[in-house]
């Protein structure tokens, strides 16, 4: 655990937190952000109480919990400061890093990738959930009563999110925010027991039921059906053949 | 190349002009809301027992939904809770959708992409005025009182019909945007009790939800001040996809 008091970068703190992050990509040499975390000209603060930030997550549901606590403890003072953890791109450029040491990875090379993993892209449909962070939360937030519902998209390791499943449905927004067809494809692909997805469900390239036929077979099912108002039996009778040997019942 | 696939529909459903439907949206410090408002479909005889359904995108990445009553008998001036801080930019489908068992949750008719009308209502942040303005379509004006106004041309059939013209809002609504954040930082330091302390107030947090908290400009630095509007032009422009939106609009035919 690290102490810090939490913080958003301002606008110039977020050019700073850019330019560093340009640097590290580079240069393949980790160099940690004290720097501009400790400028006060480049940070404003939204609580003065003292958090205790990990140093790790042992996966991205671990994550996203945290955060989803830590926002609920913090309500009034992000709503003072105008911060919406959902939205707030400040907000979380300053969390990744405060814990770029963790998000970094464990390799020798600090691993960056692309910008989206580490600045938060709330209006980007296809990238917001690639966040190392963000992502994490904003998908346990959205079944945050029923978490049991994301574990296909957040059982994996917080450094390395990018898994078919997390492409092709939380980029769907009438897929990731509809409980039933979340309970459906835990249904289809997830082994609660392993708790990660069955081997084999997932091609390089679609193939008949698995994830990716899921999805593009989805939002044409959402051409003719209110499929956000049908319930999980209702799904099943109206998928094409190729997904019956997935279904359980 | 435009997709040929999109321009054909398989699926008999009926398409709802966006003319046809109206919502209204209200952010305020109790949270915010969405009401469907207007909703001309007399003419499309569609079964007077099926359900209208809203879906609402919101910028949480959340799809909120409620009921509009039936085709014979819509629920018209009833706000529906979006439980988030704010309505802004969100995106509103409507649905026609068949209610019984043989078929429950077909499709019969949809709108979608919607926008609900801000303007007109003193929730509104961005009042709308129509005004005469000869051959000018728009002009915004700083109000001492209400704020920002965007004076539209008031020849136009329904000036606040133009909030959901895609291409006017893309092409009009980022240099609306840098002139009141330049203007939000020259009155960032206006006391509650100052009549326009208020509006302030409320543009400061919106800016803010944006990631650009006026706090970070203190007005000395023209060039800076200038850039800081011009980031938050292009995050707003970023915020409604504004370039992959009306791109199309330019695309020249055959290519």
């Amino acid at each position: 655990m690290s102490k810090k008091t939490l913080c958003f970068f301002n606008s110039r703190g977020l050019i700073a937190f850019e330019k560093h992050l340009n640097l590290i990509r580079e240069s393949g040499i980790w160099e940690p952000f004290d720097d501009i975390l400790n400028d006060s000209t480049l940070t404003e603060k939204i609580s003065r109480t003292v958090v205790d930030l990990p140093n790790h997550f042992s996966n991205r549901l671990e994550c996203g919990k945290f955060f989803s606590d830590l926002f609920k403890k913090f309500e009034a003072e992000l709503t003072a400061a105008g911060v919406d953890p959902h939205v707030h791109v400040g907000l979380w450029s300053w969390l990744s890093a405060s814990m770029g040491e963790f998000l970094k990875g464990a390799g020798k090379e600090p691993v960056i990738g692309e910008a989206a993993r580490w600045t938060f892209m709330p209006n980007d449909f296809g990238r917001y959930y690639r966040h190392l962070l963000a992502g994490p939360y904003m998908l346990f937030d959205m079944h945050s009563d029923q978490p049991e519902l994301v574990e296909i998209l957040l059982y994996n390791d917080v450094t390395k999110p990018n898994t078919a499943y997390v492409e092709q449905i939380a980029s769907r927004p009438l897929i990731v925010d509809n409980p039933a067809a979340m309970e459906l494809i835990h249904e289809m692909y997830f082994d609660y027991a392993k708790k990660k997805p069955r081997k084999s469900s997932v091609a390089k390239i679609a193939e008949a039921g698995d994830i990716r036929r899921f999805g593009v077979v989805f939002n044409q099912l959402a051409l003719t059906w209110d499929v956000a108002g049908l319930s999980v039996d209702e799904l099943r009778s109206i998928l094409p053949k190729e997904f019956k040997p997935l279904f359980s019942q | 190349m435009r997709s040929v696939n999109a321009t054909f529909n398989y699926t008999e459903r009926v398409r709802i002009e966006r003319d046809w439907v109206e919502f209204k949206a209200v952010s305020d410090s109790n949270g915010s809301t969405v009401e469907l408002t207007r909703l001309k479909i007399d003419h499309l005889a569609l079964p007077s027992d099926a359900d209208i359904v809203v879906e609402v995108r919101t910028t949480r990445r959340r799809i909120r939904r409620f009921d509009a009553g039936t085709v014979g008998s819509p629920t018209f001036g009833v706000p529906f809770e979006l439980n988030e801080p704010t309505a802004d930019g969100v995106s509103i489908d409507l649905k026609v959708v068949k209610p019984n068992l043989a078929q429950k949750g077909k499709i019969l008719a949809m709108c979608k992409g919607l926008r609900p009308l801000f303007g007109g209502h003193p929730e509104s942040l961005l009042v709308i005025v129509p005004k005469d303005l000869g051959q000018r379509l728009w002009n915004l004006n700083f109000d001492p009182v209400s704020g920002p106004e965007l004076e539209l041309n008031s020849e136009f059939e329904n000036p606040y019909m133009v909030w959901n013209n895609q291409l006017f809002l893309a092409l009009t609504l980022p240099a609306i945007v840098k002139s009141i954040a330049i203007w939000l930082v020259e009155n960032q330091d206006v006391g509650d009790d100052d009549p326009i302390g208020p509006v302030v107030k409320e543009w400061k947090l919106l800016f803010s939800r944006w990631g650009y908290p006026v706090s970070s400009q203190d007005g000395e630095d023209f060039d800076e001040v200038q850039h800081w509007a011009d980031g938050v032009a292009g995050a707003f422009s970023g915020k409604y996809n504004y370039f992959s939106s009306v791109n199309s609009f330019f695309a020249v035919d055959g290519e």
